[in-house]
């Protein structure tokens, strides 16, 4: 199939182009670019809704320079790199191997395929209610644990600051970790099974077939799905809301929830926009970081 | 097949089931939530023989009923805001499919980041400016901001369903008299039609499961489920059982959409970049 | 010929569109005219707001006017008010305003002076009846009153008299006693505490930020705490002294309160560590007026009876040797929004739903869930004491409570408050000292403060006082 792009076009088709693309970058760039110019315009504007309803004077970079010397902030941000590490790392460990278990084609497969996307289907903040009522200390997750001898604390999971945080990734590797199974599941099907049967007949071992041959193969769809995963954790907010609201302490407060809570709870406009716009800084590099890495070699 | 030894196979089978109840567990237990009496919600150790009522389905959505608002307003918003995005995104992914033109790469990569950005980061400014115009409160406000991941995403989708389409099929409409447009109009999108249904799904359920942008623009008449049912976590006492009855409805239009999605799925999450 | 002169025909289709045209404004025009006002009221879903609901359809009898009573939870509330104002939605006629947030909307001048009305109509509203410290609290700000109050909440004490016969312990006292104090109060909690394993000494509420704040201020200016240099007495100083060697004292013993709680109680909302000692065990503890009923019935607003019926009574908070007593006064009033378009007839309702009547009329109400008075005739009702027999143990509480210093209502206050309740949780967590908790929130106040030009603070201060309040109130009393 000879693929659009490899064609040369006429001058007049190259302007047909830009005139479709035109309405929808139009609407984004009203809905997308304006609200995020607003926001860097108050970012360096003294103003706090709750005192003035209007911005009291151009302050430079002090926004800037408060943020990151509030100790809530730098932990917001320490807690989402935490959060988002080890749930894309469990995730995908653990969708990895529900996938390898699923490309054995055992009987049924077919059935628990369909049935495991059940849980990626749930809106986050419902997962977020589910698991808060099953973390209770008389909850499900609670009794199930202590009957097989894991000490809760006394305060409950989310209650005490060194499990509130692992029961909020916990909760997203229940919600996205059949996400992984079902791609990299995709991705091991496709993987010939003529080289899979020419490496065995070399004599290698499944786990040498495995390191060796799968996944260097799933490497292009494991790089987007674990970048896309983990943008996506690391502006997680549904649940911290529902489940701590950042607590106990500051141990769940995660950038997006921290972002929330000084525009929208403290309704510090100037400083919550420098905020932002620090996030969306640090999301680029990751982004560019991620694209770097990952897709040197390949086109979008 | 592969002859495996009778340990192995039993091995992997308990793997594969303790994988499924792990996942579906969760799930039962919210069904049984919405179905058992209150005093069965949180007894140790857990009350798995109970009465089942249908009082709790019959508070949230008949008397008083808040939850079918809920409910009526999410499938508002979501139908809207997908159907608002077809005509901008069509056209754009048409574009980016068919032609190579500067900026592109850029381009995409703006639409898909657009995507991965936070949507926390819109929403003060989000507010300000909506309650200018008044429109906090309004299906419309959340309508077009929902535009902010349904167009990117349903242009990167539909981009990869026209590009499974020979040019052929094209330059065959234009030959017998067509311009670019009606040919994409008249041969492109009959083709392509699955491909516009499976991300206007997708889409769908984006929106459906949205909470972050009605948690601060909707208003009392318009809250989607997913914020309508934070009501029910009166600071009084949590109703849980609502909470479960609410949260069933939440899930099943989502989980019936994946179910006949099948193998469009892995399309779907990936945002076009990995073909089932 | 039968056809019609064409320009004939135009002129005849021209009066029938005109004359179907005024038909339709004139019965437009009667029909906007005769519709009934609605104004539409922000409330929180306190109990007041139940006992409100069940009286609406005699306000709408009466005065004709149609009321849209709309229920929301205290931070969905908040940002809603707030929304509201800064969106100059004209959609909204009357809020309920928490004590603290009255400063906020009235410097923005979001909400209208009430002072010209309450003059206008006097004889209705009878400020005289009102006890003058909540006002001076709830209703004024800079010399105004802003506000009339719906709900007003003091903070006493409640025990188990089942469990205190067991440990042969005096009754704590219903009137202010010497020998009651906050170390008598320890003693009682930890000899409650020791009775069994199920039973607790005292429930504490720990969820941050904001329930932990209301409940631990409470204690702390009993025991002399006070959050800036000079407020509000003019002129104004808000150099913060949150970190005093008071208040690490007072974090300490409150961290002690917290080792006799249940365990959970560091999550604990105001409810649930109110009901905590309607559905388990808890000996004794300090909380808002308002449980002083709530605690009867087995949920909130649910017909069924608690446990604890008859086996619990009410009794006044200890004091600190050497240190004035001062109750924390919070709870709701109303407010009329600056851009309402229908300021008369919510005047009206806010009138009415303040009233003596009204008031009354709620108390008596099954399932007789309010009592959140502010008018003292009120608390020497037979009908009222009949089904709350503590009024005069709350009355106290209102009459030496003073809001403004226990949680001063300054427009930054809710961020303050953040700060706050994030440290304190923390301290009773054990994840920092109280020493170190506090440290952390003075300069966290700091910032803040300087922030937003409140250190040093260069406008104008206002001297209030409760004199300067009550001689308002009798100016404009009948």
């Amino acid at each position: 199939m000879g693929r659009a792009k490899d064609k040369v076009l006429k001058v007049r088709d190259r302007f047909l182009a830009y005139w479709l693309i035109l309405p929808s970058l139009l609407l984004l760039v009203s809905i997308i670019l304006y609200p995020l110019g607003f926001s860097l315009y108050y970012s360096f504007q003294n103003w706090n809704l709750q005192i003035t309803p209007v911005p009291l004077g151009f302050v430079g970079l002090a926004n800037y320079a408060n943020a990151l010397r509030d100790p809530t902030f730098v932990d917001s941000l320490i807690n989402t790199l935490k959060i988002s590490i080890m749930a894309t790392a469990i995730e995908f460990t653990l969708g990895l191997g529900i996938a390898l278990l699923l490309s054995l084609n055992l009987r049924g497969g077919n059935v628990v395929r369909a049935v495991l996307i059940m849980p990626t289907t749930v809106a986050p903040i419902v997962a977020g209610f589910l698991f808060r009522y099953l973390y209770y200390t008389d909850g499900l997750i609670s009794y199930l644990l202590s009957s097989i001898g894991v000490s809760i604390p006394k305060q409950g999971i989310l209650g005490s600051p060194l499990t509130a945080i692992w029961g909020i990734i916990f909760t997203d590797v229940w919600e996205w970790t059949p996400f992984f199974a079902i791609i990299l599941l995709a991705g091991l099907q496709s993987i010939s099974a003529e080289i899979i049967e020419a490496a065995r007949v070399d004599g290698a071992s499944f786990f040498r077939v495995f390191w060796h041959v799968m996944l260097p193969s799933l490497r292009f769809v494991a790089s987007i799905i674990i970048m896309i995963r983990f943008m996506q954790v690391f502006n997680l907010f549904d649940i911290v809301y529902v489940e701590t609201m950042g607590g106990p302490g500051t141990s769940t407060r995660t950038l997006s929830y921290n972002l929330y809570y000084e525009g929208l709870v403290n309704y510090n406009i100037g400083y919550s926009t420098a905020i932002a716009w620090i996030m969306i800084i640090i999301i680029a590099i990751i982004i560019n970081l991620f694209i770097i890495f990952a897709f040197k070699e390949k086109e979008l | 097949m592969i002859k495996r030894p009778l340990f192995a196979q039993i091995l992997l089978y308990t793997l594969l089931t303790m994988a499924v109840l792990a996942f579906m567990i969760p799930i039962v237990w919210v069904i049984l939530l919405s179905i058992r009496p209150a005093i069965t919600n949180r007894t140790i150790p857990p009350t798995l023989i109970f009465k089942p009522t249908l009082k709790y389905f019959y508070y949230c959505f008949v008397n008083p009923g808040m939850s079918l608002n809920y409910l009526i307003s999410s499938l508002i918003i979501a139908f809207a805001a997908t159907a608002l995005s077809l005509p901008f995104s069509i056209l754009a992914a048409y574009a980016f499919s068919r032609f190579k033109f500067t900026g592109r790469k850029f381009l995409m990569f703006y639409y898909l980041s657009l995507f991965l950005g936070p949507p926390i980061v819109f929403l003060i400014p989000y507010f300000l400016i909506m309650s200018r115009i008044g429109w906090v409160g309004t299906y419309q406000s959340m309508i077009v901001v929902y535009q902010t991941f349904t167009i990117p995403f349903s242009i990167l989708i539909i981009k990869s369903f026209f590009d499974e389409v020979p040019v052929a099929i094209e330059e065959a409409a234009m030959v017998d008299g067509a311009n670019r447009l009606s040919a994409l109009v008249r041969v492109i999108i009959p083709i392509s039609l699955p491909g516009i249904i499976v991300s206007s799904m997708f889409a769908f359920v984006f929106s459906w499961n949205n909470a972050v942008f009605p948690l601060v623009l909707s208003g009392h008449f318009t809250k989607p489920l997913p914020v309508g049912t934070l009501n029910f976590f009166a600071t009084t006492g949590v109703m849980w059982n609502y909470i479960g009855a609410t949260s069933i409805v939440t899930m099943l239009p989502p989980m019936l959409i994946f179910l006949a999605l099948g193998k469009y799925i892995v399309r779907g999450l990936t945002f076009g970049a990995v073909k089932g | 010929m039968g056809k019609k002169c064409p320009q004939k025909q135009g002129f005849s289709k021209k009066m029938a569109l005109m004359g179907v045209g005024m038909g339709l404004g004139i019965l437009l025009f009667t029909g906007i005219a005769g519709q009934a006002v609605t104004i539409n009221v922000l409330s929180v879903e306190d109990p007041f707001y139940f006992s409100l609901e069940k009286a609406l359809p005699e306000f709408e009898k009466e005065t004709g006017i149609k009321v849209s009573l709309q229920p929301l939870a205290y931070d969905a509330l908040h940002a809603k008010i707030i929304a509201s104002f800064v969106g100059r939605t004209k959609g909204i006629d009357v809020v309920t305003v928490d004590q603290m947030w009255l400063s906020q909307y009235a410097e923005n001048r979001w909400i209208t002076a009430l002072t010209p009305y309450i003059e206008r109509d006097k004889e209705a509203v009878r400020m005289d009846e009102f006890v003058p410290e909540t006002i001076y609290t709830m209703s004024e700000w800079r010399g105004d009153i802003y506000t009339l109050p719906v709900g007003t909440y003091g903070q006493f004490v409640m025990y188990r008299t089942d469990l205190l016969e067991k440990t042969g312990l005096q009754p704590p006292p219903t009137e202010p006693a010497k020998w009651w104090t906050w170390d008598q109060y320890m003693d009682y909690v930890r000899k409650l505490d020791a009775l069994g394993e199920e039973i607790h000494g005292t429930v504490i509420c720990g969820a941050q930020p904001v329930p932990i704040v209301h409940m631990y201020t409470q204690l702390a200016v009993s025991k002399g705490v006070q959050w800036f240099k000079q407020f509000p007495k003019a002129p104004w100083d808000f150099t913060p002294t949150i970190n005093s060697g008071e208040n690490v004292e007072a974090l300490k013993y409150y961290k002690q309160l917290y080792e006799h709680s249940p365990g959970e109680s560091i999550n604990y909302n105001w409810f649930d560590a109110g009901m905590s000692f309607a559905k388990k065990d808890i000996g004794i503890f300090f909380w808002w007026t308002p449980y002083g009923y709530l605690v009867r019935q087995a949920g909130y607003m649910v017909e069924e009876p608690s446990p604890v019926v008859g086996k619990y009574k009410i009794a006044l908070l200890p004091h600190q040797p050497g240190i004035p007593q001062t109750y924390s006064l919070g709870g709701w009033s109303l407010a009329v929004p600056t851009y309402s378009a229908n300021k008369e007839e919510a005047w009206e309702f806010v009138k009415w739903a303040t009233s003596k009547r009204i008031q009354k009329a709620m108390a008596l109400t099954p399932i007789y869930q309010f009592n959140d008075f502010a008018r003292e005739p009120l608390f020497r009702d037979e009908d009222c004491l009949k089904h709350y027999p503590w009024l005069s143990t709350q009355l106290y509480s209102l009459k030496e409570g003073d809001g403004k210093i226990t949680r001063p209502p300054i427009p930054i206050y809710t961020t303050l408050e953040g700060f706050y309740g994030l440290q304190l949780n923390m301290a009773v967590a054990g994840l920092k000292t109280p020493e170190m908790a506090l440290a952390d929130a003075q300069s966290q106040f700091e910032l803040a403060l300087k922030q937003n030009f409140y250190l040093p603070f260069k406008m104008t201060s206002y001297d209030d006082t409760l004199e300067k309040i009550t001689e308002l109130i009798g100016k404009l009393s009948p």
